[in-house]
């Protein structure tokens, strides 16, 4: 992948060339120090990557990428110290969010991400999806279809993919989201979350539980109607009755 | 910001539970009174004579009405009873004539307590003031007793010599009002004591036993206020000693590391920055939820086991159903990080940590055992009073009173032990990060 790395700071470059070097498919074709040096990069060089600072000193990290050109925008690493105001408006549009400082793990990690992301394709239409919400004043909620959620976990930011979810159990007023051998929290309503997923891939099987249905391994029905739901990592949940419907709809639409 | 508790706490605890809860929103800094806010103390009328938050004063209608209800009712009362008194006697009256008396007398009670009540109220005796309320009060007395006097004298003769007579009469064609201060006088030394007794001073005791209690309450509710403050700040301080120390200790260690293994220090350093945005995005609230705790103490493992590598080994155990638990916030860390550097750290071998968390119905208990070489016969007393633990015990007991324990002790076979047991709560989570 040909890679732009853009920071303001000469230490912050280096750290990044020094790692990149260890990645392999990673060739460096730029560096830049501040927007105007970026943009003519992005349009001179055809990268694949941008690891982008988002404070430069003569324009931030999204002024960069509004003044791009959408056909050839490549996939955006964002790299910040901060991460309160970025968080918000990145959500589901980002591709990756990297706070400083961040060892060569966290990089590689998204390294791995960027390149799925790549391999299919798809970030020509995240990015446009991102230059869309940079140029409207529309409400994020729009048209777009959120693929994941952002959360703040252990001191990072995590992206988190609606298919990497299992469950969703919600407890007082925040919910936790059990993806693998993790588990997030997140501080809203289990109502809201739901109204974020798919309604076709994620089912409420219980007041405070919402399963993904892709990770569903079987169904065992106990007495007096409700059902056991079993997870392909082995978890068991129960339906309660009142939510059996959407279960049974599951069922029967599959059989 | 609601932060609610769920019913399960018993209700001794419930004094408690207030300090908890109010500590929360303290620290959000919202609206830190916790006064459910009486509506009627804000419609509050003049001050009172110290300038105190005022108790709330019943509304003008309902006084009036309870006076009028209430005098009427007596007097009605002792109208009947007076007649009932009189026809056992033979007495050949109606009850018409018997409660003539009686409302005379109730009447201008009925008018004037109101205002009695209302100074009363206004002016309660304090020690401070009561010769000067004494002479008002003593004033409105003989208001009282003229209005009484006034009203009886028009409505009803009185009994003389002569037979019965008005003391003033209006004679309507030669405009004269005729007067006999005689009768006034005994209309006056016949009513007064009772007027007194009966008309004035229950209402003087009713005003004043009313604002006594208002302020007594209110005198209570801030002393809360203040011992949630107190508290508050008392944890903040405690709280403050917590992070510097471990933070520079790793400082050290990254500085240390730089030197051999620069990808290690590198990692550590990362670590320690991810432990650094979850105390800061904690915001220096005093609780959190057992999940989130350990999420800062594994952070904080992480650094150990790149300082340690193979010499250390964690072992955590928590039963799902406590995750959700509330705790204090860096509650766990110091006590890991003490277990660490006296356990671990002077091992040759393997060294091993246990952290394991599970709950009954009363409380949660947390246990962090090492495999180090102990404590010494007759030292527990030392570790005891080792700062990191004394200021634990400190912020527990502020936290939870009696409700907690914190023991340190030998494991047989070799080790030490620190068990913290603190009341079991579930409690909305003002401290997750909002993304």
């Amino acid at each position: 992948m040909r890679t732009i790395i853009a920071d303001d700071e000469y230490l912050g470059r280096e750290k990044l060339r020094l790692f990149l070097q260890q990645e392999p498919e990673v060739e460096i074709v730029a560096e830049c120090q501040n927007g105007v040096q970026t943009r003519e990069a992005l349009q001179n060089c055809a990268p694949d990557l941008l690891l982008l600072d988002i404070q430069m000193p003569d324009m931030d990290g999204f002024q960069v990428l509004g003044e791009a050109d959408a056909e050839h925008m490549p996939i955006v690493i964002f790299t910040t110290a901060y991460d309160q105001y970025a968080v918000r408006a990145f959500e589901a549009h980002a591709l990756d969010y990297l706070l400083k400082p961040f060892d060569q793990e966290r990089l590689h990690d998204s390294l791995n991400r960027a390149r799925a992301e790549f391999l299919t394709g798809r970030h020509r239409h995240i990015t446009h999806r991102l230059l869309e919400f940079l140029d409207s004043s529309r409400s994020r909620q729009g048209n777009i279809m959120d693929r994941r959620l952002v959360l703040k976990t252990g001191g990072r930011v995590v992206f988190l993919n609606f298919e990497e979810i299992d469950w969703v159990e919600a407890a007082a007023n925040y919910v936790r989201l059990n993806a693998g051998t993790q588990s997030f929290l997140l501080r809203e309503g289990i109502g809201h979350v739901t109204e974020k997923l798919d309604p076709t891939q994620f089912i409420r099987i219980h007041r405070s539980t919402v399963v993904n249905v892709q990770k569903i391994k079987e169904l065992q029905p106990v007495n007096s109607g409700e059902y056991i739901v079993v997870l392909k990592n082995g978890k068991e949940l129960s339906c309660s009755r009142g939510y059996r419907l959407g279960l049974q709809r599951l069922i029967d639409g599959s059989l | 910001m609601a932060t609610q508790v769920e019913a399960r706490t018993p209700r001794h605890l419930k004094q408690r539970q207030m300090l908890t809860v109010n500590m929360d929103a303290c620290a959000e800094s919202s609206d830190a009174t916790a006064d459910a806010g009486n509506e009627r103390e804000r419609r509050t009328a003049i001050s009172a004579v110290n300038h105190e938050d005022l108790p709330s004063i019943p509304r003008q209608w309902l006084v009036w009405a309870l006076s009028f209800g209430i005098w009427t009712l007596i007097s009605v009362v002792a109208g009947v009873t007076l007649y009932h008194i009189e026809r056992s006697m033979g007495k050949p009256v109606s009850l018409l004539d018997e409660l003539k008396s009686p409302l005379t007398t109730g009447f201008p009670y009925a008018l004037v307590s109101p205002f009695v009540f209302a100074f009363s109220i206004r002016n309660p005796f304090q020690r401070a003031n009561w010769k000067r309320v004494a002479a008002i009060q003593a004033l409105g007395i003989a208001a009282m007793l003229g209005v009484h006097v006034l009203v009886r004298a028009a409505a009803l003769p009185v009994w003389t010599g002569d037979g019965r007579v008005y003391a003033y009469s209006w004679n309507f064609q030669a405009r004269i009002l005729t007067v006999r201060w005689d009768l006034i006088r005994q209309l006056f030394l016949l009513n007064s004591v009772d007027d007194i007794l009966e008309g004035y001073l229950p209402v003087v005791l009713i005003a004043n036993a009313l604002w006594y209690y208002q302020s007594f309450r209110s005198r209570e509710r801030r002393t809360l206020q203040l011992e949630t403050q107190l508290a508050k700040a008392h944890l903040e301080t405690l709280r403050s000693q917590l992070q510097p120390h471990f933070l520079f200790n790793t400082l050290h260690s990254i500085s240390a590391l730089m030197m051999t293994d620069v990808r290690s220090a590198d990692k550590m350093m990362t670590r320690l920055s991810d432990l650094l945005r979850m105390s800061l995005d904690n915001g220096g609230r005093q609780l959190t939820i057992l999940q989130q705790e350990m999420e800062f103490v594994n952070a904080y493992l992480e650094i150990e086991k790149i300082r340690f590598a193979d010499r250390l080994k964690i072992h955590v155990d928590i039963a799902p159903e406590v995750l959700d638990a509330e705790v204090p916030s860096l509650l766990l860390q110091p006590l890991v990080e003490n277990a660490i550097r006296h356990g671990v750290a002077r091992l040759s071998r393997q060294g091993e940590i246990h952290i394991a968390a599970k709950a009954d119905s009363e409380s949660l208990q947390i246990r962090i055992r090492d495999n180090g070489p102990g404590l010494e016969q007759g030292n527990v007393q030392v570790v005891g009073t080792h700062l990191g633990l004394k200021t634990t015990r400190e912020r527990l007991r502020t936290l939870y009173g009696n409700q907690q324990t914190l023991e340190v002790r030998n494991v047989p076979g070799g080790g030490v032990e620190v068990s913290v047991r603190i009341p079991f709560r579930f409690v909305a989570m003002p401290a997750l990060q909002a993304v």
